[in-house]
Order: C-alpha cells, then sequence, then structure tokens
C-alpha cells in the first residue's frame, strides 16, 4: 500500500511540475506565435521575413509571441521558460531576442539571450519597451505596437552587429569572433590550454604519491617474501615466489573550466570598480573581441531555434 | 624463522594499509577541497564570466546612476545616506553570505530613493533615466534569483552528508560552502 501510495504521489507531482513547466508551442513560421489572435497577418508576414534576414546576417532571433494568460507563472518567469524551450537565437552567441505580451493580464515582457545582455542591457530594452510599445499597448493597438517594437529591436539587433537594417549583408559580421559564447569547443580548449599547468602539477604529485605507496608496498611484501627456497641438493639451485603484476589505472583529473573571459562590466573577481557620479552604459562597454566562427546552425526544412539561451533578466512594463 | 617472516609480513601489510588509507584521505581531502573551491569560485567568476558576483556589481553600477539622478534633482534624504551606505557595503562583501545580505539592502535602499525620485521628478527624461537604472537593476535580480549557484552549492552541500566525503571533509577541514539566500 505504501508502494502504491508513493507511486501515485510522484505520478501527480510528476504531472503537477508538467502543467508548471509548459509553454506554448512554436509554430512552424517560428519568430511569431500570436496564440491571442491580436497580430494582423502582415505584421506576421513582415517579421518572418525580416527575421530571415537577420538570421542569416547574424544568426539572431527575434520571436514575438502573444498570449492571453501565461497561468501560474510571472510574466518574466514564463518569459525566461519559453525563450529556453525554443532557444531562441543562435547557440553559439547566444543572440535572441523574445517579445512577450500576455494581452489578458495586460503585461508584455522582454528578453535577451546572454549574448547580448552586454550590447543590449534590460535598461535599454525597457527603454525601447517604453517608448516603442507602451503608448499603443496603453491604447490596445497591439499590432501597431508590436510592429514598432520589432523594427526598434531589430534596428538595434543590426546596429549591434554592424548591419544596416533591412538589408541582408554579404560580409562577414564583427561578430564573428565574438566570446560571448555557451560551451563552444573553442572556449574550452581555451580553458585546458589556461590551466594545463595546474593539471599537469596535480597529476605529477598524484602519481608520485602513488609511486611512493607503491615502492613501499613492494619492498615490505617482497623482502619478506622473497625468501630463497632450495631444491633438491643443490645450494645453487634456487626459486622465487613470484606475484602476480601490479597495474595502476591512473586518471587524471581535468580542473573544471572557470574564470574565462569575462563581460565587459565586471573587471576581475568581484568587479566592482570605483565609480565617479557620472552615468555609465552597460551597453557601452567596448566592441566585440574575437574568437571563434559563426557557426549558424541552420534551417533544415522549417524554421526553427537555434538553440540560444537566455539568463532570465530582460525587462517587462514599467 | 617462520616466526619472523609473518611478523614482517605482518608489519608490512599493516604498513601497507596505513599508508593506503592514508593518502586516501589525503587525495580525497585535496580533491574535496578543490571541489569546494570550484563551487565559491562559481560565485565570481561563474560560467563565461556571468556570474552572481558580476550581477551584482552591474547593480552596484545601477545604484550610483541613481544616485547622479538624485544629485541632479537635488535629492537630500535618508534614502539617499541609505543607498549610499549599502553600496559601499556591497562593495565591500566579501564572502557569498556578506554578498547576499549586503544585496538585500542594496534592493532595498534602491527601490525606496527609485519610488521617491519617480514620484517627485516633473521632468521626463529624469524619469526615463531613472526608470532604465531601475529596469537594468531588477533584471540582474531576476538573472540572480535564475543562477544556478545555489543548486551547485546545494550539491556540494548535501555531497558531504555522506561518507566517505564527510569523514575525509572533517579530516581535511573543509566544510559546507554558503548558499545566497536568507541564513546562508
Amino acid at each position: 500500500l505504501k508502494k502504491f501510495l508513493c507511486m501515485v504521489v510522484s505520478i501527480l507531482l510528476l504531472t503537477c511540475s508538467v502543467f508548471t513547466l509548459a509553454v506554448v508551442d512554436p509554430t512552424d513560421s517560428f519568430y511569431v506565435a500570436d496564440y491571442a489572435n491580436v497580430l494582423d497577418q502582415n505584421t506576421e508576414a513582415y517579421i518572418v521575413a525580416q527575421n530571415d534576414i537577420l538570421y542569416a546576417d547574424t544568426g539572431a532571433q527575434i520571436c514575438v509571441v502573444t498570449v492571453d494568460f501565461t497561468g501560474s507563472d510571472d510574466i518574466d518567469d514564463y518569459a525566461y521558460k519559453l525563450f529556453n524551450d525554443w532557444g531562441i537565437g543562435s547557440a553559439e552567441k547566444n543572440n535572441g531576442l523574445l517579445l512577450l505580451l500576455s494581452v489578458g493580464a495586460d503585461d508584455y515582457y522582454a528578453l535577451q539571450g546572454s549574448g547580448l545582455e552586454n550590447y543590449l542591457s534590460s535598461g535599454d530594452l525597457g527603454d525601447i519597451l517604453y517608448t516603442s510599445l507602451e503608448p499603443d499597448f496603453a491604447g490596445k493597438n497591439y499590432d501597431a505596437g508590436v510592429r514598432k517594437t520589432f523594427d526598434a529591436l531589430y534596428k538595434r539587433i543590426s546596429s549591434i552587429y554592424g548591419i544596416p537594417s533591412g538589408q541582408s549583408s554579404t560580409t562577414s559580421p564583427p561578430y564573428q569572433n565574438e566570446y560571448y559564447y555557451y560551451d563552444s569547443p573553442e572556449q574550452y580548449e581555451h580553458f585546458d590550454a589556461s590551466f594545463s599547468i595546474f593539471g599537469m602539477l596535480s597529476g605529477i604529485i598524484r602519481i608520485f604519491i602513488i609511486l611512493v605507496v607503491l615502492i613501499i608496498f613492494i619492498s615490505a611484501v617482497a623482502g619478506s617474501s622473497t625468501r630463497r627456497v632450495y631444491r633438491g641438493f643443490s645450494p645453487f639451485y634456487r626459486t622465487y615466489y613470484h606475484r602476480p603484476p601490479m597495474h595502476f589505472h591512473y586518471h587524471t583529473m581535468h580542473r573544471p573550466p572557470f574564470g574565462g573571459p569575462r563581460p565587459p562590466f565586471g573587471g576581475s573577481g568581484n568587479g566592482f570598480s570605483p565609480r565617479p557620479g557620472n552615468f555609465s552604459s552597460h551597453s557601452s562597454n567596448g566592441g566585440f573581441s574575437s574568437r571563434g566562427g559563426a557557426g549558424r546552425s541552420g534551417f533544415s526544412g522549417g524554421r526553427s531555434g537555434g538553440g540560444g539561451s537566455s539568463r532570465g533578466g530582460g525587462a517587462g512594463r514599467r | 624463522l617462520n616466526l619472523t617472516y609473518k611478523k614482517k609480513r605482518r608489519i608490512a601489510w599493516i604498513v601497507t594499509f596505513v599508508i593506503a588509507i592514508l593518502s586516501v584521505f589525503i587525495l580525497g581531502g585535496w580533491k574535496l577541497n578543490r571541489k569546494c573551491e570550484n563551487v565559491e569560485d562559481y560565485f565570481f567568476n561563474g560560467k563565461n564570466g556571468f556570474s552572481i558576483a558580476n550581477d551584482i556589481a552591474v547593480r552596484v553600477e545601477c545604484g550610483y546612476n541613481l544616485l547622479t539622478v538624485s544629485d541632479r534633482l537635488s535629492f537630500d534624504t535618508d534614502a539617499v545616506d541609505e543607498l549610499r551606505s549599502a553600496l559601499t557595503d556591497t562593495q565591500n562583501a566579501l564572502t557569498v553570505r556578506e554578498y547576499y545580505k549586503a544585496n538585500e539592502a542594496l534592493t532595498f535602499a534602491f527601490d525606496t530613493l527609485y519610488t521617491q525620485i519617480s514620484q517627485s521628478a516633473a521632468d521626463e527624461s529624469i524619469k526615463r533615466l531613472a526608470a532604465k537604472q531601475a529596469d537594468e537593476f531588477s533584471s540582474r535580480l531576476k538573472t540572480i534569483q535564475k543562477d544556478p549557484y545555489n543548486e551547485k552549492a546545494l550539491a556540494f552541500n548535501e555531497e558531504l552528508n555522506y561518507f566517505p566525503a564527510n569523514i575525509i571533509a572533517f579530516l581535511s577541514g573543509t566544510d559546507h560552502v554558503d548558499l545566497f539566500r536568507n541564513g546562508g
């Protein structure tokens, strides 16, 4: 009975968690999902067409999603789940952007991928929402507001990558070697190189300890067991007890990568720097630095998310 | 002869056993310490430079920016002093626990001053400047709340509760790591 109860409880909990985690599914067009049915078809087509160009040039994606409600989730949590479930933006550059409208809750939220955080801060995002979306959203002109906001976001992302908005670029954009990658192989190569000395040292110390133990063990055991056993009458004929060879498996301990490339804002360690009273913008901290290739995880058939992820910041309605 | 041989053999086994045990604990302790350091390091350096410490650093910047706005408005209230003090405390924080406490105080002080500014500022552009800082400030808090540091710290602390990690931790002096939450 106990087992049965446990099973039932587990299934119920699992079901609950599944329901809690549910977000809307992406549509075939991927870039726009108008579940609240507030967008014009032309706007939807426009968003898709513009995104096709943007993705081809930069790997960035701007998804617009409208829902009636977000259930038990706050709009920011819902946006975070949706963003990462859909994998908006390039997996390597995490340069996706999500605009979520919860029409029934009279709220909206925009969330950027982690790779965009330092170029399009949440403060900037909030500003764009306030100027482009808020007036129309407040007047329930959702379609107009979304279009204006999409244009503003598109323009902003294009400018980050140095591409004239609305035009397809054939040249390699400057982001190609940017270092804000999540889990790119190049990154681990970098870390491996940085910490190979640590790995080598730790390996040497471990080998040394193992050798010491081994020598003591062998000498102690061999000292007592390798005694002469005389056979027959000849005092010169001798045999030894032999021990089976010992096999040691040595596993190197790789130090997990840490302390990698840093975002422009923080400096090192705790990242605090003495501050004058003037304004500083997080989004204007220098250009892109170089690492690796663009890596467009591409369209094989229908549109899809590039596998990008967000850390869950973003900006909402003020 | 036989007796000596047996005695020697026994001693050899004992010595070997003791050395083996010691090396397990020494190596284990060393490994555990490194694991502990890695967890703590995650708080400060995180993954790809994204970490709670860096998010807090950005929040501190927002705080100073808000102070600049308050200067422009010639604000001279307790809220200004409180925010300034909270910013200093946050900058002086060294441990995870200190960071948490300082961040809590910072959130409160920032919100108080921001509310005062947004209510009293007549100039729309000033309001927008303050709102932009508030957006970034609260956005970073949301990011912090979703950071996997606490999961990592919990997993490590959990590991320390079980054999042989608990014995190794006891012998090597490795302690539980602080969580970034109330009470550590």
